[in-house]
């Protein structure tokens, strides 16, 4: 594994679930250090390809390539390893533990310990936690929730749920990061917060950040380029200023009564 | 580590250690049969509660390590510490096996096919008369060690001490380890816990396989002092009488899995007389157990004070004078 964040190529994704098709045929390239928007209707595919790209879908033809990486040939557990973490768009936290054990489950990705070490507690395996918590520790602290450590995580506020959700997933250090609609249930000043997290995770972390968004001034403001989506298929792929004036994603938007562009 | 917790402790090792002087034989008898019972609720500890995978089918597992230790012991002349851990490997290594359909069902299936399992190994058993004995059974050697015979439970019951407390400590160690912290994720959350690194198949293969090595030794050492073994002890009630301990005693603490192999001696000896309605008061326990504590009697003491408080909360509302009415 590299420290060079590599490219990721995804092509001719195909996907149906009972007939229906998901995903068409879809291609696109997201190159790396750059913060990627995935956008489109509801029931665009969006989440679907979020979860192909991390496994937890198997597409039925195409291939993703993350630098030499086939994707598909990896089980969903190897994605920490290969630098791919990601939010769910429903929060898959554990919701009994504290905030600071559900981070903790990201540190311990990267964090080997021997078995043997780690049952009896030797001194080895004591110091590998011990960093690990201090990692969940930091991470909170960079999403602004160091107070809520030791809270239960089900009782806090969604938007900090939330922001514990994204510390678990960058405390793995990935080289990719998928996030399903981080800005949901945000308020303005919290949409603002997030939209600087992601430009400091790309320009100082180099890390390529793939965004599922509702918020299109979110989406707008920091994306790089943006995929837009629609019945599966992808329309275009372009830069925001361009995508803004293409007659195929204002139809697409304003043809479903459900208008998330407005 | 903090004074009083030390201080516990070491009340705990006097207690552990002094307890015998106080009893008769048979008293010795039921203390070695709680810890007995005590490890197999250890590994259902480990297994519900911890891997939040179910199984009816552990003494199944509890069989093989009787069986197998007592085959041993007395075919090839091994010492009974071999004996003992052969049990326990041998356990072990059925319970990796039963891991297989854990993988692919859950629920209500996975506990169908442990209760196959366990149905299994007792017809098994019963039927392979040239090495268990079958319909008589077999006999198996007291305990020994470096040449002394046990002959009594008395000097058992230390023998029995010194490989159950760590099994214990384990036990209570588990959820602070990486292993045990993955473990639980991956029963709160399948989907994170994967995402994360966690091996689903492997982490769930390892729990069924430690919480059989668990019950495998368990059952050589009930083979050693029970002295005859007979397959009809390892029927489906067994199986459900060691899920019945663990849910009293309280499934997710390994304190709960003493107060469960505790009850599990106990309550026979309360319940003799009721003769064959005693299954139907197991059954009853256990609903009423399910519905009202259902983290057992090691989440007592817990429950008894939140309730102290809230109505001595309640009690100081309501003497305010301006405390809001009800109407």
């Amino acid at each position: 594994m590299t420290d060079r964040t590599p490219h990721l190529f995804v092509r001719d994704l195909s996907l149906s679930f009972a007939g229906l098709k998901a995903l068409k045929d879809v291609t696109f390239s997201v190159p790396p250090a750059s913060i990627f928007g995935l956008i489109g209707p509801n029931g665009a595919g969006k989440t679907t390809l979020l979860n192909c790209l991390t496994r937890i879908y198997t597409p039925n033809t195409g291939s993703i390539m993350f630098g030499e990486t086939r994707v598909l040939d990896q089980p969903l557990h190897a994605m920490s390893s290969l630098g791919i973490a990601r939010t769910f768009q429903n929060l898959e936290l554990f919701g009994v533990e504290t905030a600071l054990d559900n981070v903790l489950i990201g540190a311990l990705s990267n964090t080997p310990v021997s078995s043997i070490a780690d049952l009896l507690g030797l001194p080895s395996a004591r110091k590998a936690l011990r960093d690990a918590r201090e990692r969940a520790h930091a991470a909170l602290a960079l999403m602004g929730i160091a107070e809520v450590a030791d809270r239960t995580v089900a009782t806090l506020a969604y938007g900090v749920q939330k922001r514990v959700e994204l510390a678990r997933a960058l405390v793995t250090e990935p080289r990719l990061l998928l996030l399903d609609e981080p800005a949901a249930g945000l308020n303005p000043d919290e949409t603002k917060a997030l939209a600087d997290v992601l430009r400091d995770l790309r320009d100082t972390k180099k890390i390529t950040i793939i965004l599922v968004e509702h918020d299109m001034s979110l989406v707008m403001n920091v994306c790089d380029e943006l995929l837009v989506l629609d019945h599966g298929e992808v329309i275009t792929q372009d830069v925001p200023a361009v995508v803004r004036k293409n007659p195929k994603v204002i139809m697409a938007y304003l043809g479903e009564e459900d208008s998330d562009a407005a | 580590m903090s004074l009083p917790r030390i201080a516990g402790y070491a009340l705990a090792a006097v207690v552990l250690l002094a307890l015998p002087f106080a009893g008769s034989h048979y008293e010795h008898f039921l203390l070695n049969t709680a810890l007995i019972y005590t490890l197999i609720a250890l590994s259902l500890v480990i297994l519900i509660g911890y891997a939040g995978q179910i199984s009816i089918g552990h003494a199944g597992f509890w069989a093989l390590g009787a069986f197998a230790s007592a085959i041993l012991v007395t075919k090839t002349g091994a010492p009974f510490l071999v004996g003992v851990l052969f049990g326990g490997i041998v356990a072990a290594v059925f319970g990796a096996l039963v891991a297989i359909p854990a993988l692919r069902v859950q629920g209500h299936y996975l506990a169908i096919a442990t209760l196959g399992f366990a149905l299994i190994v007792q017809q098994t058993l019963f039927e392979w008369e040239s090495l268990t004995g079958g319909r008589q059974g077999m006999f198996v050697p007291r305990p020994s060690l470096a040449g002394h015979e046990f002959t009594d439970d008395f000097g058992y019951y230390y023998i029995i001490l010194a490989i159950v407390v760590p099994f214990f400590l384990l036990t209570v160690r588990l959820p602070k380890t990486r292993f045990g912290r993955r473990l639980i994720a991956l029963k709160l959350s399948p989907l994170a816990a994967a995402s994360f690194g966690v091996n689903r198949a492997r982490y769930l293969t390892a729990a069924f396989t430690l919480s059989a090595f668990l019950t495998g030794i368990s059952g050589a050492l009930y083979a050693h002092m029970i002295g005859h073994l007979a397959t009809e002890t390892f029927s489906l009630i067994t199986s459900l009488s060691f899920l019945t301990m663990a849910v009293i005693g309280g499934i997710l603490s390994p304190v709960g899995a003493v107060l469960g192999g505790i009850y599990l001696t106990v309550a026979p000896e309360f319940l003799r007389e009721f003769k064959s309605l005693q299954m139907v008061i197991y059954g009853v326990l256990l609903v009423l157990f399910m519905r009202f504590l259902p983290h057992g009697l090691a989440s007592l003491p817990k429950r008894v004070w939140t309730g102290i408080q809230r109505r001595r909360a309640l009690k100081t509302s309501s003497a305010l004078p301006e405390g809001r009415s009800h109407d």
